[in-house]
């Protein structure tokens, strides 16, 4: 009966091996489909249980380690793929964990298997030992891996798998490093995998992390998505998103690293970026902890040693710092990844000098590293060393021709032939040749004030002479400080070289660049005192409390939308203030916290006295942070501080902050003066409500009815200068009620509480003047020429009160901006020039200026009789 | 009392004018003057062109001492101005009141036509619109074909009037648009700065007492640019001046050409009423004389600018332009001025 039985049994068997083979194939069916989708932890239960049936399904397999390796099991993924019956064919995944884990010797060996075992992935296995090679900076057997990939491709006629495709296209971009043209070869590799197998995610990255390379980031951003639309939770997408966001400058990297987090704790590459995203804002201490975690993963990443390198360099311990890149050099003798990611980070702390040093040494451990050599170029330029600059940035731009920022870099250098240098005793002023002769003298004479003032404040110089570049262009002021248009910033300071707009710039009334000049230099004095160690916050803010210690109405003013953010608790804490510049929760914040911060230098300075601040400075420069600095200066910890501020605030705004308490529903912005009324009866402690119904009624024309409104809302908050200021409407009823003195003092008082309303300031300086005020209508005037000095009617304006007052110097000033602004009638500038410059003395100069005016205009009688006179007013002139 | 008669005739002589009609003596000179305000199209522009007419008018009269029957105005509504306009300004009256001019103009005098308003353009063909039917450079080309005996200045100062340019350029012929091609078609600030050149003062750019073609044009072209530059504008408006009949404009034209010679010494007022450089005193017509040839000799110089190192060049005009004020002492002491 047995062996009768056998055949049954046989039979029995082979349906049951038959069956679990089926079994087998569609748990692995469903493992791709959890795999592909982003369900790791179900996917890699499927495919052991596919394995228990059938051990020796290689792709079942390969996909298991795939899936426990991007789960960061890297221990099981790693037993797995040694569990393999057949090792030869999952040695090159498992050469891929071992590589993750920076098992370097182990994977080489691994990766030599698979190629040598002739397993159908040994092109992957191939790519992935030269790109080991790279990495320990064995550059030439490398390049000789990668260079027979490109026969590979040419001998299989378009035969390759997608993973062979990929991996030429991954060995024909390391070739780009020394022909660019072979980075678009590299693309087409992998769109063409992409189309052998378009549900695979793989192409689609190494097409995103390409382009990425290449500086477009709308291209990778739309590689990646097409990968998160498959698998919204695929770490490479989402960490390359992450990386094109942060290359954007936009926000939402932070969440992407944490969402590659959530499923693999250990991803090395997120735990990099989030300590470079930590150091970028100054958080040495949580970067160094980032760092160190990607590095307990894989001790042996290049980027986890740069990452925490960097974070030793920025938190000033040299020892640490070499140790680490000592670390990373015994790995790669040519790897010059440390030093530009530090020469990267240095920049986002403003520490361009290191910069330029880390670049210097990069490119001196490689030749090829042209992201260094652009660094060193673009920090050279900084630092104001312009033609050194210029030559690295082309030898930079010969390597990587797709680099955007060095190719605008050196568009823009080729415009510096049209400025002009002028000197004075601590400056270089660098202007446009269109604008040099009218802002030269304005120019000068602000910064040598400002340099004084700082001076005498701070008792100390930074490196002379001082370069301030004026950019009549926003476009080439943003590339001359970030390399691509876009920036916002009205001014920037590399230390002791200054770049900013000039006046023509900007909008008329949006700008005053003599308060952003004096803004500026202060920077670049507490940069000097710390050694550029001073924190964003805390430079931004004594920056603004310098620009309003020098003139009423400069810097930073309270605004409404401050008062709102503040009320609804959308303020960072002084202890987060860096933040709300290098992270900002919404657009405004970082507006609102330079502010925020100048006012937390107002307290200091009023509480604890100027030279608090001082022994902050110094703290930073001895290498100290700002909560130890907190304790050992001020005697409290910061968090204290962030109370006290808080309640400063409160305090200071109490009036306004109730005015905005949202007491009902506002009525919509196109109503009319009937509903805005029926509002404030109802509710007449809104701000809003009765600066809104005073300004209706101003413009109806209704100004009695306006006047108690505005009052009221004056009372409220009357430190608010914007240009719907009730001193703007309160000026324009007085005005119309002919009553030009409260007009006049209306307008002054609104342009205390702002630097750049340049109507407002015409305007009164006109009331003053008609109230015979000639001094005041001066002071408005010089007031309106630091926001917009292209208008020949404010400096004639100005000319004309200096005489009268008998300022000759200014007279003089004003005349040679006339000329300098080049009107129509030439001859009479030039001959009201001469006028002045004798009447302040200066005969030499009138006799010049009178010549150019005659040989405009030869018959140009009053300016001969002037000639005569200044020829010595002999009766013969002769 | 600045004069510059002389400076007029050398800068004819200098600057090598194109040929054209032998002038005849100064005094005997006369400017004709059509001015023509178009259709508004909306009461603002109506109200705008026709204001620029009328003080247009007032200047040339009041200011540039020219005699009211030698100015004619063409409105599209003259009950908006009476007195000033003489009537509607259609494409006929327009033709007419050329007719007319070039029935009473002698030889050597001076044609100004100013056009104020809206222009169009069919393809490169310029127009000028007008209640009825439009005026087209077709139109001018052949009424300005009878002034062959006088100079003629057209002024142009609105929309799309870079086509009336190449149509209209010829031998004795000043052709200004306010734009520099028939593309140019958004409306003109070039008018307002047009008619202050004229009826203010900074525009005697070289302080002769007199106003020309070219300096009011250089006027209105370097207030238009600082007009859109103080709005934050872009410009939209490109004004040309041809004046050596190649047909193309150019837009920075200047004495000594190509193109602005001869509308350098088209001065837009009379020159008897500015100026007395003829005197029945025989010492005070020498020294009207002497002071002629000292302006000659700058004249010179300045032509020679260019090829003198330029500290000799200051000083020999420095020397020059003293001789000029002191003759111009002796010619104010003689004609009772003092000096």
């Amino acid at each position: 009966m047995r062996p009768r039985a056998l055949p049954s049994l046989a039979g029995l068997a082979a349906a049951a091996i038959l069956a679990g083979a089926i079994e087998a194939q569609e748990r692995a069916g469903s493992g791709d489909l959890l795999l592909r989708s982003g369900d790791y932890e179900q996917a890699v239960r499927e495919y052991r249980r596919a394995l228990r049936d059938d051990p020796e399904a290689v792709e079942v397999r390969r996909r298991l380690v795939e899936a426990l390796a991007t789960l960061g099991r890297y221990d099981e993924a790693e037993r797995a793929a040694r569990e393999a019956p057949a090792p030869g064919l999952l040695a090159n995944r498992l050469g891929e964990v071992l590589l993750e884990r920076g098992k370097l010797e182990e994977a080489e060996a691994a990766f030599r298997a698979a190629i040598q075992e002739g397993s159908d992935d040994r092109l992957t296995a191939a790519v992935n030992l030269g790109e080991l090679h790279l990495m320990q900076g064995r550059l030439d057997e490398a390049m000789a891996r990668f260079d027979s990939f490109i026969d590979i491709y040419n001998r299989a006629g378009g035969g390759l798998s997608a993973p062979d495709l990929v991996a030429v296209g991954r060995a024909v971009q390391h070739l780009g490093r020394s022909n660019p043209d072979l980075f678009h070869d590299a693309l087409r590799a992998f769109d063409e995998a992409a189309a052998a197998d378009p549900g695979w995610s793989e192409p689609a990255i190494r097409a995103g992390l390409l382009f990425l390379d290449k500086y477009q980031s709308p291209e990778a951003q739309g590689e990646f998505e097409k990968v998160r639309a498959r698998n919204p939770h695929d770490p490479r997408a989402l960490l390359g998103m992450a990386r094109a966001l942060d290359f954007d400058g936009t926000a939402g990297a932070s969440q992407r690293i944490e969402e590659v987090l959530e499923v693999n704790p250990s991803h090395v590459g997120a735990l990099v970026l989030r300590a470079r995203l930590d150091l970028s804002r100054e958080a040495i201490g949580s970067a160094r902890e980032a760092a160190q975690a990607a590095l307990a993963t894989n001790p042996r990443s290049l980027e986890a040693l740069s990452a925490l390198a960097a974070a030793h360099f920025l938190g000033d311990d040299p020892t640490a710092f070499e140790e680490v890149r000592d670390r990373a050099l015994s790995l790669n003798p040519r790897y010059p990844g440390v030093d530009v990611t530090v020469a990267e980070v240095a920049v986002q702390v403003r520490r361009y000098e290191d910069a330029k040093e880390r670049a210097a040494a990069a490119v001196a451990l490689d030749g090829e590293a042209w992201k260094a050599w652009g660094l060193l170029g673009v920090n050279q330029l900084r630092t104001g060393r312009i033609p050194e600059g210029r030559q690295s940035l082309e030898r930079a731009f010969a390597g990587d021709p797709f680099n955007p920022w060095f190719k605008n870099s050196l568009d823009l250098l080729d415009t510096f032939e049209r400025f002009e240098t002028h000197t004075t005793e601590h400056f270089e002023l660098f202007l446009h040749g269109v604008e040099a002769e009218l802002l030269g003298p304005y120019v000068a004479e602000i910064a040598e004030e400002a340099y004084d003032s700082l001076r005498r404040r701070y008792g100390v110089e930074p490196p002379l002479p001082i370069r301030v570049e004026l950019f009549p262009s926003h476009a080439d002021f943003s590339v001359r400080t970030l390399g691509e248009v876009g920036l916002g910033a009205l001014g920037v300071s590399f230390g002791s070289v200054l770049v900013m707009d000039s006046p023509a710039a900007r909008q008329r009334g949006q700008y005053n660049w003599a308060s952003t000049l004096w803004h500026e230099l202060a920077h670049a004095f507490h940069l000097a005192m710390t050694d550029h160690r001073v924190p964003r916050w805390f430079s931004e803010g004594l920056a603004v409390h310098e620009q309003r210690k020098a003139r009423e109405g400069w810097g930073h003013q309270p605004t409404i939308p401050f008062l709102q953010a503040l009320a609804e608790g959308r303020l960072r804490k002084v202890s987060e203030l860096n933040d709300g510049f290098m992270r900002p929760e919404y657009p405004e914040q970082v507006v609102h916290s330079y502010y925020q911060a100048s006012l937390v230098f107002q307290v200091l300075e009023e509480r604890h006295g100027f030279d608090a601040i001082r022994a902050f400075l110094d703290g930073y420069l001895a290498g100290e942070g700002t909560e130890a600095l907190f304790v050992s200066v001020l005697g409290k910890p910061l968090e204290d501080f962030d109370e006290e501020f808080d309640d400063y605030l409160r305090e200071r705004f109490r009036e306004p902050l109730r005015g905005l308490v949202r007491l009902g529903e506002a009525p919509p912005a196109q109503a009319g003066i009937p509903a805005l009324e029926d509002y404030v009866r109802s509710h007449p402690g809104d701000y809003l409500g009765r600066l809104r119904l005073g300004a209706s009624l101003v413009r109806e024309g209704r100004h009695a009815e306006a006047r108690p409104h505005l009052t009221e809302a004056l009372r409220m908050f009357p430190e608010y200068g914007g240009p719907d200021s009730p001193y703007a409407f309160l000026a324009r009823v007085h005005r119309a009620e002919g009553d030009p003195e409260r007009a006049a003092a209306a307008l002054a008082r609104l342009n205390a509480l702002s630097e750049s309303n340049h109507a407002a300031l015409v305007e009164e300086a006109e009331l003053q003047e008609t109230l015979g005020r000639t001094e005041a209508a001066a002071k408005a005037l010089e007031k309106a020429l630091q926001v917009y000095p292209y208008d020949i009617e404010t400096h004639e304006s100005l000319a004309d009160a200096a005489h009268r007052l008998g300022n000759h110097e200014i007279v003089v000033r004003e005349r040679r901006a006339v000329v300098a602004l080049d009107p129509a009638d030439r001859a009479e500038a030039l001959y009201l020039l001469a006028l002045a410059q004798r009447d302040a003395g200066d005969r030499a100069g009138a006799r010049r200026t009178v010549l150019q005016a005659l040989d405009v205009a030869p018959n140009f009688d009053a300016a001969l009789e002037l000639l005569l006179e200044l020829r010595g007013g002999t009766e013969d002139g002769r | 009392m600045r004069t510059a008669a002389g400076t007029l005739l050398l800068a004819l002589g200098v600057a090598g004018a194109p040929s054209g009609p032998a002038p005849r003596p100064l005094q005997a000179q006369e400017t004709h003057v059509l001015i023509v305000s178009g259709l508004g199209g909306s009461e603002e522009y109506r109200q705008r062109f026709t204001g620029w007419a009328a003080d247009l008018h007032a200047a040339l009269i009041q200011r540039h001492g020219l005699p009211a029957d030698r100015v004619i105005v063409l409105t599209e509504r003259p009950e908006m101005v009476p007195g000033v306009a003489r009537d509607r300004s259609t494409r006929d009256n327009i033709l007419a009141g050329l007719g007319e001019i070039a029935g009473s103009a002698a030889e050597g005098d001076r044609v100004l036509l100013v056009l104020i308003g809206h222009g169009t353009a069919q393809g490169d063909e310029g127009r000028f619109n007008l209640s009825g039917p439009d005026l087209s450079a077709e139109d001018l080309s052949v009424a300005l074909a009878a002034f062959g005996d006088q100079t003629v200045a057209m002024v142009h100062t609105g929309s799309a009037s870079g086509g009336f340019v190449a149509p209209l350029s010829g031998p004795n012929r000043i052709i200004v648009a306010a734009t520099r091609t028939a593309r140019e078609r958004n409306a003109t600030e070039f008018p307002r700065f047009f008619v202050d050149a004229v009826s203010g003062e900074g525009s005697d750019l070289d302080k002769d007492g007199r106003v020309s073609v070219l300096e009011a044009f250089l006027y209105a072209r370097a207030e238009v640019e600082r007009h859109y530059g103080e709005e934050n504008e872009l410009l939209t408006e490109h004004a040309v001046l041809d004046d050596n009949g190649d047909g193309e404009g150019s837009q920075d034209p200047g004495p000594t050409g190509p193109d602005g010679p001869l509308a350098a010494t088209f001065q837009i007022g009379t020159v008897s009423a500015v100026s007395t450089e003829t005197s029945d005193d025989p010492v005070l017509a020498r020294l009207y004389e002497e002071r002629r040839e000292i302006q000659g000799r700058i004249d010179e110089l300045r032509a020679m600018r260019d090829a003198l190192p330029p500290e000799r060049y200051t000083e020999q005009l420095e020397a020059l332009l003293v001789e000029l004020a002191l003759k111009n002492r002796e010619i104010r002491a003689r004609e009772g001025g003092g000096t």
